[in-house]
């Protein structure tokens, strides 16, 4: 490092893995995470070949070594957090304002509490957007108004679901299974109620708010950049959130097969 | 093609659809505008290459690719990451119901419809991630080249 400002290399370092390790926890892929402190790095006078950076999707790991030959690392272990679009962009641009201006410990730190408790869209209006989706999706999938109707309240509830699990810190798996067969079982019901008429229909819209859009797109977009430890781990993510899907709807389909027939 | 049913109440129903799976993802503001928009001109881009080819599998190729060179382009406008655009623009493409019919037929015991459609799957999943790969890779090699250029002239002065 050099003497061009005044915060010291430990300091940078955490700040740099502070920011990344905030990112790839909102969501973000392993490539930008990397490039984003190598970034930051090197705007404060690190020599590119002292910086070692590598990420996957749970831990960062950060090292430079200054002229003395001295080395220092930090490492962070990373819990995946709800996914967070709007937290990403903001941390982004924060990384480039780093980089333009070169701003102080403390104003780095007083910017990235800022952005983590930056305000998100609350609970019920995801829970009113789950319902829209189910709505939507069950319509253009060539359901009716009735199968429509049936599949936003599923939808809405499937949203419940999932943060009374989050909150009970299911792993994903369980989650999908757990709510995929509530949708098949609850689309199934209305049917045999004489609510709606197209069971298929209502399940294949709302089963499209549980598709792993954020996993498969950070897989592909990782396979692409050459990390493939990351883009397949994000792969067998995606690959049993399908599973788990899967296991759902086939279980109640045919329990269904079994009894209502 | 009846134009309200196949054509009009799809691309309403796509518009709404990735508006509110914008706002899941927590997207905010122009961004969530552009997502939408994007999110359409996904089905737009798939009805209009529609009977070029036996199956739709051409179709999805062709829609993935303009919607990721539309969300390359829109990141590199807005200084935003790609993923945040690219997410919502490919959930349209998404066939739910192709895989909710191999389950089906999974379930109903029927081997050779099984595996039919789950080629199909494959196929329609192969060709969306072939589109997305081809466009980002492009992207990466202009932006790696422009660097370059960027740097070499930079040089010379």
């Amino acid at each position: 490092m050099e003497n061009k400002s005044e915060i010291k290399p430990h300091e940078i370092l955490t700040a740099a893995a502070d920011i990344g390790a905030a990112m790839l926890e909102y969501g973000a892929e392993v490539y930008r995470v990397e490039s984003s402190i190598r970034y930051i790095l090197e705007a404060y006078g690190a020599e590119k070949e002292n910086i070692e950076v590598f990420a996957i999707p749970s831990s960062i790991v950060v090292t430079i070594t200054d002229e003395k030959k001295y080395p220092i690392t930090i490492s962070r272990r990373i819990t995946p957090n709800e996914i967070d679009l709007d937290k990403i962009d903001k941390l982004n641009s924060l990384s480039r304002h780093i980089c333009k201006r070169r701003l102080s410990y403390g104003a780095i730190n007083s910017h990235l509490e800022k952005i983590l408790n930056s305000k998100t869209y609350p609970l019920i209006a995801e829970i009113i957007c789950y319902g829209i989706v189910g709505f939507s999706f069950t319509i253009f999938f060539g359901g009716n108004v009735y199968d429509a109707i049936s599949g936003t309240v599923i939808a809405a509830v499937i949203r419940i679901l999932q943060w009374i699990l989050y909150k009970l810190r299911s792993n994903e798996f369980f989650m999908c299974v757990l709510c995929s067969s509530f949708a098949a079982f609850i689309a199934i019901l209305s049917v045999k109620l004489g609510i709606s008429s197209q069971s298929d229909k209502i399940i294949i819209g709302t089963l499209m708010t549980l598709v792993p859009g954020i996993a498969i797109t950070n897989c592909m977009r990782d396979l692409i950049m050459g990390d493939y430890m990351a883009g397949l781990s994000r792969m067998a993510d995606a690959l049993l959130i399908a599973m788990g899907i899967a296991v759902g709807v086939v279980s109640v389909l045919s329990l269904s097969k079994v009894f209502m027939v | 093609m009846d134009f309200f049913k196949d054509i009009l109440i799809p691309c309403i129903c796509i518009t709404a659809a990735a508006f509110s799976y914008g706002v899941v993802f927590h997207i905010k503001g122009k961004k969530l505008a552009i997502a939408t928009i994007g999110g359409l001109l996904s089905w737009t881009v798939y009805l209009l290459t529609g009977g070029i080819y036996v199956n739709d599998i051409p179709q999805y190729f062709l829609a993935a690719a303009a919607v990721s060179a539309y969300s390359e382009i829109m990141a590199r406008i807005t200084k935003t990451p790609v993923t945040l655009y690219l997410v919502v623009v490919i959930l349209p493409l998404v066939p739910g119901g192709l895989l909710y019919y191999t389950m089906e037929e999974f379930v109903m015991g029927n081997g050779d419809g099984f595996l039919d459609k789950l080629m199909y799957a494959f196929g329609v999943a192969g060709s969306i991630a072939l589109g997305v790969f081809l466009i980002s890779t492009i992207a990466r090699l202009i932006t790696v080249g422009r660097g370059k250029i960027i740097a070499l002239s930079k040089n010379k002065h």
